[in-house]
């Protein structure tokens, strides 16, 4: 199966046209030795066999019956609206909106997408996306290095342990020094902070909730950080935690970045997600990527159209703000329509109800014999347990259930063994929940 | 600025609001979180109907253009058909519910496909080992360069240099600072192709990489490949392919067989995934073996029967991205390879190279082409001299495009030519919307001349007249405010 639209007949036509006799003519401006007579792959398929194809692989996934992990990926309900609508050729097929006449439709959503941004983050500015949240940060640390023009950088051990790794790769090559702070995972030692902050620091980047699902309390760190006109970057994996806490600009944070996928956008095996970045005013000139600002056009009507280009790599080059060029619009896109569906009374009732299923099953591992929680973690859908039960053990009985959870801590933290990474979400049912206890009773 | 279109003024406080179903009260939920962390106070968002929701996005829809429109012959794009089959195969659930941490033995099908994938991709590229993990072309360039970065320092070479054409996409000299390099400018010669002198005189033992587009932004296959592979690869210096214009030489020449050390290919553009308006694309690289140990680490691996990823070698430059790729990207890419085989991906290379000489010989008649050589599969329009004749800007020119009902080309890129237009067909256009094309470009310029104000006034027939971009960018409003 192909997608010509040309006969034989309209071929010869224009090769006749162009002056060619055959279209192996057209390839002559490449060296002969480079040509090749063909790919070394398969012959095409029709239409009917490809879909059989297709569903004969996918029938090789075995989905769980239930995720209770997030850890940076998190299992939300989407909405039916979002893939009838993301499903219209004008979004899903059009390209970067250039051409501000024809792309209202991308840049109004977009427009909306970073009102919604700057107001769950509570900064002034919000990007038209990025790739995802490991990016996002890497990007938001490239701004702290380039607005204080220091080169050192302290980070909280607790992120994302995948984005340290993605920091590190970024940060190596332009010989950005990265200093860990040494947190603890369940509330935030300011008294160590305070001792090994350091004014040559550009930035540091905290992340809560953290990777052990731990809110942190550090409004007190922006004044210490803000005195040393160092920047406080908040990376935030579960962007649906804003729905209830108090926002990243409230806190004293500069630059506030992360994963979006919570918006509507599917697990996926791990991608296409959404980073966000947002930032306070002063810093909005040194964004990274596609921004979409309100203009008028000739009949005084308000319009969109992409601004601040001068910023980008297709003008600057080697002096861009970065290299971004295509970004993750449509999946922003997924995340203007579930917001907007969601609205206040949505996304407050999400968010209470994320807590609420996770507490209740918080509550109750707490009431087991052999698994312990930490007391009092403050904790928005995902939180640590504790169990001398063998990691093989657990995994072997999880699978047979088909559960997913039960993250292990020990993979990234060394020193954090039989400490276990727990998430649920509004998506879990209260049969499900049950059905977890239940299962983890037995092993006991 | 008050836009009572948008959906934050749309609020009523419906009595259908979504929500969730709450057991327990307000307080008694959060009250293990302290109390000044929590900000339950309204936020500034909308709380409308579902049907209210839904028609607010499909007005917007109507006010957009796709490739399912019409013709899109923006340059270095690749705006080809993005096929139906493909998006209906990516929603079932089988592939779209697996979070990325779940266990090996339940994503043999993922697996199966990415790795299947990443094989057949070395095959057209002629590349030893590949990685699916950049997010998009962009990243691609990045990760590429920071494997090039982490080879010569495990050589213990200091080459801090990478080399651009003054024609190459501004992604290449934007991921070279981002990598730590400094950018060194090659010139281009009077036909458009790299000026070998000048590369000549600035391949020194102190670059790390010569960056290429090959056919180039101006649809010109390098003349001279054999000898700039030779001039490199005498200096160790890895040539590198840029993919933006794969889609030229696909099933018809291999980067790796030309002395490519690494390429990154655009699957949302070679591939036929969709743009999203903007993203998601995927940006798989692909290099050479001296330079595989040094790709990010996780990759997708296929022994004993059994698909895996797994954490590869110890000189890695480590995660560029988290999790491990753009799956769903990957997979309608997948899809796209099988369903056309290598007769098809060979016949769309050839297609897409007789669709732009076509429409160039036609354009040709009225228009001065920027290059005299054989072009490929996208070409270069320079307008500059009726825009000095007839008193207009090549904007005006674009917009005046979209009237009749197209897409404009990519305006005023590469940088090297003056009030240019760049135009790229593909093959999924037929030979009937190239001539109607012709003959409206034709129209345009004789509008130029006799009646210029109606480019001027461009466009008339759109959703909303010319946007003033000059206002956007001198006082940005990024988000909307409750009090304007």
């Amino acid at each position: 199966m192909t997608y010509f639209p040309h006969s034989e007949k309209e071929i010869n036509e224009m090769l006749e046209k162009i002056g060619k006799s055959s279209l192996e003519d057209l390839v002559l401006p490449i060296p002969e030795k480079f040509r090749i007579k063909e790919i070394d792959i398969e012959n095409g398929k029709t239409e009917v066999e490809v879909v059989n194809l297709f569903s004969k692989i996918a029938k090789k996934n075995k989905e769980y019956k239930s995720i209770f992990l997030g850890a940076g990926a998190y299992n939300h309900f989407i909405p039916a609206v979002i893939d009838e609508i993301v499903g219209r050729q004008e979004f899903y097929t059009a390209y970067t909106p250039y051409q501000a006449e024809v792309s209202q439709g991308t840049l109004q959503a977009i427009f909306e997408y970073q009102t919604y941004i700057a107001t769950l983050t509570g900064m002034d500015a919000s990007n038209a996306s990025l790739y995802d949240g490991a990016t996002s940060l890497c990007e938001a640390v490239i701004m702290a290095i380039n607005h204080t023009k220091k080169n050192k950088i302290l980070v909280d051990r607790f992120i994302h342990p995948e984005y340290m790794k993605v920091l590190k790769t970024y940060m190596n090559p332009i010989g950005v020094e990265i200093v860990i702070f040494e947190n603890n995972p369940f509330y935030f030692d300011i008294d160590k902070f305070k001792k090994e902050w350091k004014s040559d620091f550009a930035c540091f980047v905290v992340a809560s909730p953290n990777f052990f699902g731990t809110i942190y309390d550090f409004s007190e760190i922006s004044n210490i950080i803000h005195n040393d006109k160092s920047l406080l970057i908040q990376s935030i994996t579960e962007i649906l935690s804003l729905t209830i806490l108090k926002s990243p600009g409230k806190l004293g944070v500069d630059i506030a970045c992360g994963e979006s996928q919570s918006l509507g956008i599917p697990l996926s095996f791990g991608g296409p997600y959404l980073g966000f970045i947002a930032c306070k005013k002063d810093l909005m000139r040194k964004l990274p990527g596609r921004l979409v600002g309100q203009t008028k056009d000739r009949d005084n009507n308000i319009v969109y159209v992409l601004t601040l280009t001068a910023r980008e790599q297709h003008i600057r080059r080697e002096l861009a703000s970065s290299n971004i060029c295509s970004n993750h619009g449509l999946c922003a896109t997924r995340a203007s329509i579930y917001l907007s569906l969601l609205g206040k009374t949505g996304l407050k009732t999400c968010g209470l109800k994320n807590i609420e299923n996770s507490k209740y099953l918080y509550n109750n591992i707490k009431k087991l014999n052999k698994f312990r929680v930490i007391e009092n973690q403050a904790f928005f859908n995902e939180f640590v347990v504790i169990t001398d039960i063998k990691y093989d053990k657990i995994k072997e009985k999880l699978e047979d259930n088909d559960i997913l959870s039960f993250y292990p801590m020990e993979k990234d933290f060394k020193e954090y063994k039989n400490h276990y990474l727990v998430t649920v979400t509004e998506n879990n049912s209260k049969e499900e929940i049950e059905n977890f206890i239940k299962v983890l009773k037995e092993l006991e | 600025m008050k836009d009572m279109n948008l959906i934050f003024e749309k609020n009523n406080n419906t009595i259908s609001s979504y929500k969730f179903n709450l057991t327990k009260n307000e307080k008694e939920i959060i009250d293990h979180i302290p109390q000044n962390l929590i900000d339950l106070e309204e936020k500034v968002l909308p709380d409308v109907s579902e049907i209210e929701v839904v028609r607010h996005f499909i007005r917007l829809s109507n006010k957009n253009y796709g490739v399912d429109t019409g013709f899109y012959p923006l340059g270095s794009c690749t705006m080809k058909y993005n096929p139906k089959v493909n998006e209906k195969i990516a929603k079932n659930e089988l592939f779209l519910n697996f979070h990325p941490y779940s266990d090996n033995k339940r994503v043999q099908g993922i697996l199966e496909v990415m790795y299947n994938c990443k094989e057949d991709l070395k095959k057209i590229t002629g590349m030893d080992e590949i990685t699916l993990s950049p997010c998009a072309g962009a990243h691609g360039e990045l990760t590429a360069l920071f494997v090039i970065n982490a080879y010569f320092k495990h050589k213990k070479e200091n080459r801090p240099y990478i080399l651009v054409p003054d024609s190459s996409h501004g992604t290449n000299p934007a991921s070279a600072s981002m990598a730590g390099f400094k950018v060194i400018t090659v010139k281009s010669d009077s036909n458009g192709f790299v000026d070998l002198n000048d590369l000549r005189a600035k391949a020194t033992e102190e670059v790390a990489c010569f960056m290429l587009t090959n056919p180039n932004t101006l649809g010109l296959y390098e003349k001279n490949i054999e000898e700039i592979v030779k001039i490199c690869h005498s200096k160790d210096i890895q040539l590198y392919y840029d993919g933006a214009n794969l889609n030229a030489i696909l099933g018809i020449s291999r980067p790796g067989d030309t002395g490519f050390n690494a390429v990154h290919l655009n699957l949302h553009k070679s591939f036929s995934t969709p743009h999203g308006g903007g993203g998601p694309g995927a940006g798989p690289v692909g290099v050479k073996k001296h330079l595989s140990e040094f790709l990010p680490n996780e990759n997708v691996y296929f022994e004993n029967d059994t698909f895996y990823l797994k954490e590869n070698s110890k000189f890695s430059i480590g995660k560029v991205r988290e999790f491990y790729c753009n799956f769903s990207v990957v997979l309608k890419a997948y899809i796209y390879i099988k369903t056309l085989g290598k007769d098809g991906l060979r016949k769309s290379g050839l297609l897409a190279l007789l669709n732009a000489n076509y429409l160039a010989t036609l354009l040709k008649e009225k228009f001065s082409l920027a290059t005299k050589d054989h072009i490929m599969h996208e070409f270069v329009i320079s307008l500059d001299k009726e825009c000095h004749d007839y008193g207009i800007t090549i904007m005006d020119f674009a917009k005046r495009i979209l009237d009749y009902g197209y897409h404009a080309p990519t305006v005023s890129f590469p940088l090297i030519v003056h009030n240019c237009l760049m135009i790229e067909p593909t093959e999924t256009e037929s030979k009937n919307i190239l001539e109607e094309f012709a003959s409206v470009m034709k129209n345009i310029l004789e509008e130029a001349k006799n009646s210029p104000d109606l480019l001027k006034n461009a466009p008339q027939n759109t959703p909303i007249k010319r946007a003033d971009e000059v206002m956007a960018a001198r006082q940005p409003i990024l988000k909307y405010t409750e009090n304007f």
